[in-house]
């Protein structure tokens, strides 16, 4: 059956009074209300902001609580950071997207290369609390990497050093595969996978590890959201 | 089982019902099943979401100290567990049950906390359920919780609590929903659990079924969900790193910095201009001033309100939408809006920024940080 995206308008409800003649129409409006409730509005989504450091060397103090482009440059090449960002997914989230917002390097901080080469990893991990708190349990999806030789976007670029932050926006795409990955290293970007169940334990459901991890950028923001599935058996 | 939800069963095809076609008597049922699911499980994913880089949010104090406060929407009055979750490192060695996380939760005056204890590790996961009594339904809306985060460290052994993120959730109600009505933010309207037991025999219904879905299904558009939670960190302090390059130096202020970068993605479906509830919220955190000052977000001047200055208060916004001018990401297969600060002269000047940097850092308050903004939350249907 097709998930409609809208608000459709709803029966009347004297359609539905005691004695009233109740047509097939307002079963079915509410049928595909109900869809647009479970399969659209309720569908999981998590904005992460990465917050950073606010030094700068430029100001008249290091350390004011002020965030700035520049603060956020000095990096070198080769530099690595990572991210566990915990996404409470719903009984029926399958696929999901993943957006970036990073910062790459500038040529400024590393005068020995201005070729940066950024780089991010996403992995999907299961978790379990069996009374001391969540562990790591299993690998739910071994993930994706995201580089400049997959035919996406991530090359350096310098900052807009005038006045506001400058950030490259990237994405895993919504293009479902037409089976479940079995990849055991991470490959080109691709929607991430909730399987049902993952080394025994429930996954979708449940909340699990979205661990990222980057090479020669800074990650300053991450939304991840369930995939709309147009069609679904019912 | 009456009122029971079932995941895999929560679609009613809705042609099933059209000429030509055999009635089924269990679309009935599904639509009950989506009815419960939708009241126990929507809008039970992240309600706060915020990750911390380069040692920003590290704290070497032995006492509890307050670091950050967010606006979290509530998924309704029924739902009363808070699931939080955080990633962190100690550094150092901390001992016996010393280093510690506190979340204290304010719905409409009524608080709960909880104290999660944070076991040495250098990427520890810790995580603990927040209980909380809501209030009794009234006519009025309560929609919205102010959660507030305290950190304590080991400072006897000079070990120090670095966070490095936190997600919360309400968790979602179990099968079956309770018995009785249910509300939702108000005593009016009010949800009716549907019994699934009685929707699957091949009998006629009342009357009551059907008004009772279609004012369920109007109840749950308006269910909010959390777009952006975003604190700064006000009292982080490192032995360790006392050099700002290395850490502890976490964003205060909104400022220019967060211009264009500072994203959230929200969910507009069409129908969304002809709903007349609580639809789009920006709730503000700020230090007052005397003097009249706006902020540009997702193309909406918001003019925060003015008063004697110093005083430290959430404000909440709505906010209206401009469809020309806010879509910026590519194809998500939904109507996905990124909402957030706009790049504009009054941003520049009203922000943190480079000539505007104050004289203290919150929570020390005085005139040179007045105008400031330090938290922001947003939330929709």
């Amino acid at each position: 059956m097709l998930i409609q995206t809208a608000y459709n308008p709803l029966p009347n409800k004297q359609a539905c009074n005691n004695g009233a003649v109740l047509m097939g129409s307002s079963i079915s409006s509410m049928c595909a209300a109900l869809s647009q409730l479970t399969h659209i509005k309720f569908l999981g989504m998590a904005n992460y902001p990465i917050m950073r450091s606010t030094y700068t060397p430029f100001g008249v103090t290091p350390n004011t609580g002020i965030l700035s482009t520049t603060s956020l440059i000095t990096m070198s090449k080769g530099y690595t950071e990572g991210h566990k960002l915990f996404y409470a997914s719903t009984p029926i989230s399958t696929y999901l997207c993943v957006i970036v917002a990073y910062e790459s390097g500038t040529n400024d901080s590393d005068p020995s290369s201005n070729t940066f080469s950024p780089k991010i990893d996403i992995e999907v991990k299961a978790l379990n609390d069996s009374g001391s708190g969540y562990v790591e349990v299993a690998t739910a999806d071994y993930g994706i990497s995201m580089d400049s030789t997959n035919s996406v976007l991530l090359q350096s670029a310098y900052y807009d050093a005038g006045r506001h932050g400058y950030v490259h926006i990237i994405d895993t795409g919504i293009n479902i595969p037409p089976s479940p990955p079995t990849n055991i290293t991470p490959v080109p970007p691709r929607p991430l996978y909730l399987p049902a169940t993952a080394g025994g334990y429930n996954v979708r459901g449940e909340v699990v590890a979205i661990n990222v991890d980057a090479e020669d950028c800074k990650i300053r923001h991450v939304t991840i959201l369930d995939i709309y599935t147009p069609e679904v058996a019912p | 089982m009456s009122n029971s939800y079932n995941s895999s069963t929560i679609l009613a095809d809705p042609s099933s019902v059209v000429a030509g076609r055999q009635v089924d008597y269990e679309t009935i049922q599904r639509i009950a099943n989506a009815n419960n699911y939708s009241f126990g499980v929507g809008a039970c994913h992240n309600v706060l979401s915020q990750s911390y880089a380069d040692i920003t949010f590290i704290q070497d104090s032995g006492s509890f100290t307050e670091m950050s406060e967010w606006r979290i929407p509530l998924a309704s009055l029924q739902h009363s567990t808070l699931e939080i979750v955080v990633n962190y490192k100690i550094h150092g060695t901390a001992v016996g049950l010393t280093s510690n996380i506190k979340f204290t939760l304010d719905v409409d005056g009524g608080t709960s906390s909880v104290t999660i204890n944070l076991p040495n590790s250098t990427n520890g996961i810790a995580n603990d359920d927040l209980a909380i009594t809501m209030p009794s339904p009234s006519a009025t809306q309560v929609y919205y919780g102010t959660l507030t985060c305290e950190v304590q460290a080991d400072a006897a052994n000079n070990s120090e609590v670095e966070i490095k993120s936190i997600m919360a959730r309400w968790k979602p109600l179990t099968s079956p929903l309770s018995t009785s009505i249910l509300y939702q933010y108000d005593s009016s309207p009010a949800y009716y659990p549907k019994g699934t037991t009685r929707t699957g025999h091949n009998q006629a219904l009342t009357s009551r079924y059907g008004h009772q879905v279609i004012d369920n299904i109007e109840l749950l558009r308006t269910r909010l969900k959390s777009y952006l939670t975003w604190s700064p960190v006000y009292n982080a302090s490192s032995s360790i790193f006392t050099n700002p390059q290395d850490g502890a130096a976490p964003e205060v202020y909104l400022s220019m910095g967060h211009i264009n970068t500072l994203i959230s993605q929200i969910l507009i479906s069409n129908g969304w201009d002809n709903m007349t509830n609580r639809k789009l919220e920006l709730h503000v955190r700020y230090i007052t001033d005397s003097i009249d000052k706006s902020i540009d977000f997702f193309n909406n001047s918001i003019e925060l309100v003015t008063g004697a200055g110093g005083a430290v208060r959430w404000d909440e916004y709505t906010l209206e939408l401009d469809y020309g001018a806010l879509s910026t990401i590519g194809d998500t297969n939904l109507s996905y809006y990124t909402a957030m600060l706009d790049n504009t002269d009054n941003n520049f000047s009203i922000l943190g920024n480079f000539n505007n940097i104050p004289g203290v850092k919150y929570p020390a308050i005085n005139p040179s940080n007045h105008g400031f903004i330090i938290g922001l939350g947003l939330m929709g249907v």
